[in-house]
C-alpha cells in the first residue's frame, strides 16, 4: 500500500442538490453546498489520524493487515464476511495477525477484492516523500503489484 | 469529468444530477425514452419516504444505520406498476452476463441502469466513497476499457473502468443487489401521471402508518421506527464514546439532510412532488397537506443541524474525550434529550400528515 505524508485536501468544490422553499414556500431543487461543507475536511483529517493508528496497531502486531483495512475503509465484519463468503467468527480471526497467517491466497484475493487493492498490499507498505507521486499497476487478478513512482504531483 | 473522445455514448441522453441516486436514473431513463418528468413526481409516484431503524445494521460508526429509503430497485417498480411502464429489472446470474447485456443495450442506443458500490465510483470526491452497494447509475456509453456513467451525485457523465464496474456490481454484501439490471423495454403512450400519484400517496400512507398490530411486530419501521429512534437517542451517551459518538452522530445529520436525501429527510422533495400534484388537480387541499409536508420537512433540517452542533462539540481526539465529558456531560445529555423529544413530535406531525394525506388521495381516486 502506498502511504503518503499529509491526507486528503478538501478543495471546497463539492455540490449537491438540494430542495428548497422560495419565499412563496414553492419548494424546488438547487445545486448548493453542503450544509457539512467544513466537515468534510475534518472527516479527512480524522481519517489521517486513523490510518496513522492502524499503522501502528498493525506495526506493533496488535492488528493483522486485514484488520488495517476493514478500519481504513471502515467495514465491519458482518459486511465483511459476507463480501468474502466467509462466517463472520472466521474473518474476526483473520483480523489477527496469527489468524492472518491461515489465510490461503485464494481468500486473501477475495478480499483485496473488496477492499480494492492487490493481494501484494497486505505485504508492503511504501511510504512517498513529499513531491514523489505513484501509479500501480495490477496483474494475476490483483496477486502482483507493479509500483511507478517518480517526481511529480500523485 | 470525463474525457468523452475515448468512450462513445448514446446519441441524444441527456445527463442531469438529482438528489437521489435511484430517482435520478429512473428520471434520466424516462427521459431519454421521451417521457418528460420531474423528480419529485418519480420520488413520488414511486412512493419514495420511508423510515427504518435497522437496529440489526451497523454504520461505520457503530451505531444503528436509519434508512430513510426503500429497498434499491423500489421506485423502478412503483413507478413501472402505477404508469404502465415496461421496465427490465432483473438481478442476473453472474457480473458477466450483467455486462454482456448492458454492451448490447449501450450498442442498441438503451442506457441500462446498474445498482453499484459508491466505493468503486472513482469519479465521486474520496468522501463519497464509502462501501455501499445500494447506489443507481445508467450507462451511457462504452469502449473496450470502460464506461461512461451518468451518475445523479456527479455533475457531468464519468468514465468507469470494467473492472471497477464488475467488482461494484456484484460485491455480495448484505442488502446489496448484485446484478441487477434495469431498463426501459417501453412507455405507454400516455401516462396519467395525477392517478398515479393519488395511487402512491394511498400506497406510502399505508407504509408509513402501518396498522397497530403490525407495527408493533415491525416496531423499527414507519412511524413505529422514528418512535423507536427518538427512544434510541437518549441512551447513546451510554452506549457510544469519542470519535465513534461524534462521528455516529454527524453521520445520522448527514443521513438526514445531506447524502442523497435532497434535505429534510427527503420530505422537502415529498413536498415539492404535492406541490406538483396539486397544480396539476388545482387541488387547494392538497396544496395546503404540501405546505404542512415542506415545513414539516424544514423541521427535520433543523434538527439534523441540531445533531451536528451536538456533535462538533464532542473532540475529535480520543485521548481528549473523558476530560471532555466530565464538564460537558449534561448539555450533551440534554441536547440529545431535546433531539429525542424532537423526533418524537415528529413521529406524532408525520402520524396525522400520513393519515390525511391517504384519506385526501383516496378522494382524489
Amino acid at each position: 500500500m502506498i502511504l503518503r505524508g499529509s491526507g486528503h485536501k478538501y478543495d471546497g468544490s463539492w455540490r449537491m442538490v438540494l430542495y428548497e422553499a422560495d419565499g412563496a414556500g414553492k419548494c424546488s431543487p438547487k445545486l448548493a453546498k453542503s450544509y457539512l461543507d467544513e466537515e468534510i475536511q475534518v472527516y479527512h483529517e480524522q481519517r489521517q489520524r486513523e490510518l496513522v493508528r492502524l499503522h501502528r496497531a498493525l506495526f506493533a502486531g496488535e492488528i493483522s493487515p486485514i484488520g488495517f483495512f476493514a478500519g481504513l475503509q471502515r467495514v465491519d465484519l458482518r459486511y465483511l464476511a459476507s463480501c468474502v463468503r466467509l462466517r463472520p467468527a472466521q474473518v474476526r480471526s483473520h483480523l489477527t495477525p496469527a489468524g492472518f497467517e491461515r489465510i490461503d491466497v485464494r481468500t486473501l484475493r477475495r478480499y483485496a477484492r473488496v477492499f480494492d487493492i492487490a493481494v501484494a498490499d497486505f505485504f508492503a507498505f511504501t511510504e512517498l516523500a513529499d513531491g514523489l507521486g505513484a501509479q500501480t499497476e495490477h496483474a494475476q487478478d490483483r496477486l502482483v503489484e507493479q509500483i511507478k513512482v517518480f517526481v511529480g504531483p500523485a | 469529468m470525463m474525457d468523452s473522445d475515448a468512450v462513445r455514448t448514446i446519441e441524444g441522453y441527456t445527463h442531469e444530477v438529482a438528489s437521489h441516486c435511484e430517482t435520478g436514473s429512473v428520471r434520466n431513463l424516462l427521459r431519454h425514452a421521451g417521457v418528460d418528468v420531474s423528480e419529485p413526481m418519480v420520488f413520488g409516484v414511486g412512493s419514495g419516504p420511508a423510515f427504518y431503524y435497522l437496529f440489526f445494521v451497523k454504520g461505520p460508526s457503530g451505531m444503528p444505520l436509519v434508512a430513510l429509503r426503500n429497498k434499491p430497485g423500489h421506485i423502478f417498480r412503483q413507478v413501472g406498476r402505477l404508469c404502465g411502464i415496461d421496465f427490465f429489472r432483473r438481478r442476473l446470474r453472474t457480473t458477466r452476463e450483467a455486462m454482456a447485456r448492458a454492451d448490447a443495450l449501450i450498442d442498441a442506443g438503451i442506457p441500462p441502469a446498474a445498482c453499484v458500490d459508491m466505493f468503486r465510483m472513482k469519479y465521486l470526491p474520496p468522501h463519497l466513497r464509502v462501501h455501499a452497494p445500494m447506489h443507481f447509475v445508467a450507462l451511457v456509453g462504452r469502449d473496450e476499457h470502460g464506461y461512461a456513467v451518468s451518475d445523479p451525485y456527479h455533475p457531468a457523465l464519468a468514465r468507469l473502468g470494467r473492472e471497477d464496474l464488475e467488482a461494484a456490481w456484484a460485491t455480495g454484501a448484505p442488502m446489496a443487489q448484485d446484478n441487477l439490471l434495469v431498463y426501459v423495454r417501453r412507455v405507454p403512450p400516455r401516462i396519467d401521471w395525477p392517478r398515479a400519484a393519488a395511487r402512491a400517496m394511498r400506497r406510502t400512507s399505508r407504509a408509513m402508518l402501518l396498522p397497530p398490530v403490525p407495527s408493533r411486530i415491525v416496531w423499527f419501521a414507519g412511524i413505529a421506527g422514528i418512535r423507536t429512534y427518538a427512544r434510541a437517542l437518549r441512551s447513546w451517551l451510554s452506549r457510544y464514546r469519542g470519535v465513534p459518538l461524534r462521528e455516529g452522530m454527524l453521520f445520522n445529520a448527514v443521513g438526514f439532510e445531506d447524502q442523497g436525501t435532497g434535505g429534510g429527510a427527503f420530505r422537502l422533495m415529498y413536498g415539492a412532488f404535492l406541490q406538483e400534484v396539486a397544480a396539476q388537480r388545482g387541488s387547494e387541499e392538497l396544496a395546503a397537506l404540501a405546505r404542512r409536508m415542506v415545513e414539516h420537512g424544514r423541521e427535520w433540517r433543523r434538527a439534523s443541524r441540531q445533531l451536528v452542533v451536538l456533535a462538533r462539540a464532542i473532540p475529535m481526539v480520543e485521548d481528549e474525550y473523558d476530560d471532555w465529558l466530565r464538564e460537558s456531560r449534561q448539555p450533551l445529555e440534554d441536547g440529545l434529550a431535546e433531539l429525542s423529544g424532537r423526533f418524537m413530535a415528529f413521529a406524532e406531525i408525520e402520524r396525522a400528515l400520513w393519515r390525511d394525506l391517504g384519506a385526501l388521495a383516496a378522494k382524489l381516486g
